[in-house]
């Protein structure tokens, strides 16, 4: 146990152990998938022309998002540039699903069917379509584990949207929320703010949603407002979720 | 003696193996601490049956697979496992002399120690637990052990293992 804590090659040994179990939780996580999909393929032709149109609508509404999203972007670009700043990175996206399986109860942790074949590595940020979900904390050959942002250990840097006030947001798994860290009574913090990542620290990239602050509490003895947080990602329900890599981007 | 050399000992891996399996499934968050300690229990039946067969090394490796599985730290789930069987190797022949609800308080106290083993190496990593609903499993697989053990005799008399 000292020897997995405390040296790192040993980090390296115990990810080509874990390939062992790899085909246990793909084995595990097959009868969930297979339900799913009889879900999925037993849907009549109805739902599917049905969803189908829904989801063209949607697409439709996001491309249009978008091209408001490009124009922005330019002048954001134009103003950097005038401003004598870059905006250094561009990421690259990569769809994951999850498996299947549960880990320890201590912890919140939960395994993704990608691993260092895929490129993953230690660090990488996950979100899915609603905000950061967390981080990759350990990567085997074909699976890999990530922390997600309630697991005790893992803190993210935030900002405020509204008047970018930073801070820290650690996790708090009794409770499945985030706490604010080190916030004084007198800061301007409100319920229903929305908190994004600040990217300082540079292991989370700028601008993702976080959570939503959903109670402050002031006391005037107290040091700190106690700040709960929810996550916006649906951490419990998401199957699919994104991987993220940094690209040096020419922009 | 010759004879009986190749018994039928696969099985004791297909049921470690199902015990993991079975620890593994997802379960609905309400449910999940419910979740009978299966690999242990597996184990602790077969340390008491064939005690010269599956003894200390093979509950260290469950350990290790466990902890693979788990993403515990390495050796976590290993040193638990090998405290359980220890005690087991001292005393599974006075276990297997009790009645059915007598080795259930047995194993009971087994897994809590089991349990607890855990805890405490948990609370020092600084993980420290959610909820009590995490002492309740100790009860349930005690509740359990019975039905398993009567599962496990019935398959191990077919397939002439003992």
């Amino acid at each position: 146990m000292v020897v997995d804590l405390q040296i790192p090659p040993f980090h390296e040994m115990r990810s080509q152990i874990s390939v062992l179990v790899t085909p246990i939780q793909y084995l595990v996580s097959l009868p969930i998938d297979f339900v799913n999909w009889i879900f999925t393929d037993v849907s009549t032709r109805q739902q599917l022309l049905q969803e189908n149109a829904q989801l063209k609508a949607s697409l439709l509404l996001f491309q249009a998002e978008l091209q408001k999203q490009y124009a922005i972007e330019s002048e954001n670009q134009q103003l950097r540039t005038l401003l004598g700043t870059s905006q250094k990175f561009k990421h690259k996206v990569s769809a994951a699903q999850l498996l299947a399986v549960v880990s320890n109860p201590f912890s919140r942790e939960v395994v993704l069917n990608k691993g260092s074949m895929d490129g993953v590595f230690v660090g990488q940020p996950i979100m899915d379509a609603w905000g950061i979900m967390g981080q990759v904390v350990q990567v085997n050959a074909a699976t890999s584990r990530v922390m997600l942002l309630t697991d005790a250990r893992s803190s993210i840097p935030v900002q405020v949207k509204r008047n970018n006030i930073r801070a820290i947001a650690t996790g708090d798994p009794r409770f499945d929320v985030l706490r604010l860290e080190h916030i004084l009574n007198t800061e301007d913090i409100q319920k229903d703010d929305f908190l994004v990542t600040s990217g300082l620290g540079g292991r989370y990239p700028y601008g993702y949603p976080v959570g939503e602050v959903i109670s402050v509490k002031r006391d005037s003895n107290a040091q700190f407002a106690e700040v709960v947080v929810k996550p916006s990602a649906h951490l419990r329900r998401s199957r699919l979720v994104l991987l993220l890599w940094k690209q040096e981007g020419k922009s | 003696m010759t004879k009986h050399v190749f018994r039928n000992y696969w099985f004791i891996y297909v049921s470690l193996f199902v015990a993991l399996v079975l620890d593994m499934l997802p379960l609905p968050e309400g449910v999940a601490w419910i979740r009978p300690q299966w690999v242990l229990l597996v184990l602790i039946y077969w340390m008491i049956v064939l005690p010269h067969f599956v003894g200390i090394f093979t509950a260290f490796s469950m350990g290790i697979i466990l902890d693979l599985v788990e993403g515990s730290v390495l050796g976590e789930h290993g040193i638990a496992m090998i405290i359980i069987a220890y005690l087991i190797a001292k005393w599974h022949q006075r276990i297997q002399t009790f009645s059915l609800i007598q080795q259930s308080l047995v194993i009971a106290s087994l897994i809590f120690i089991y349990q607890f083993i855990i805890f405490v190496i948990q609370k020092i990593l600084g993980l420290p637990l959610n909820t009590y609903l995490y002492w309740v499993s100790f009860v349930i697989s005690a509740v359990l052990w019975p039905w398993c053990f009567i599962l496990l005799q019935d398959f191990s008399r077919r397939l002439h293992i003992n």
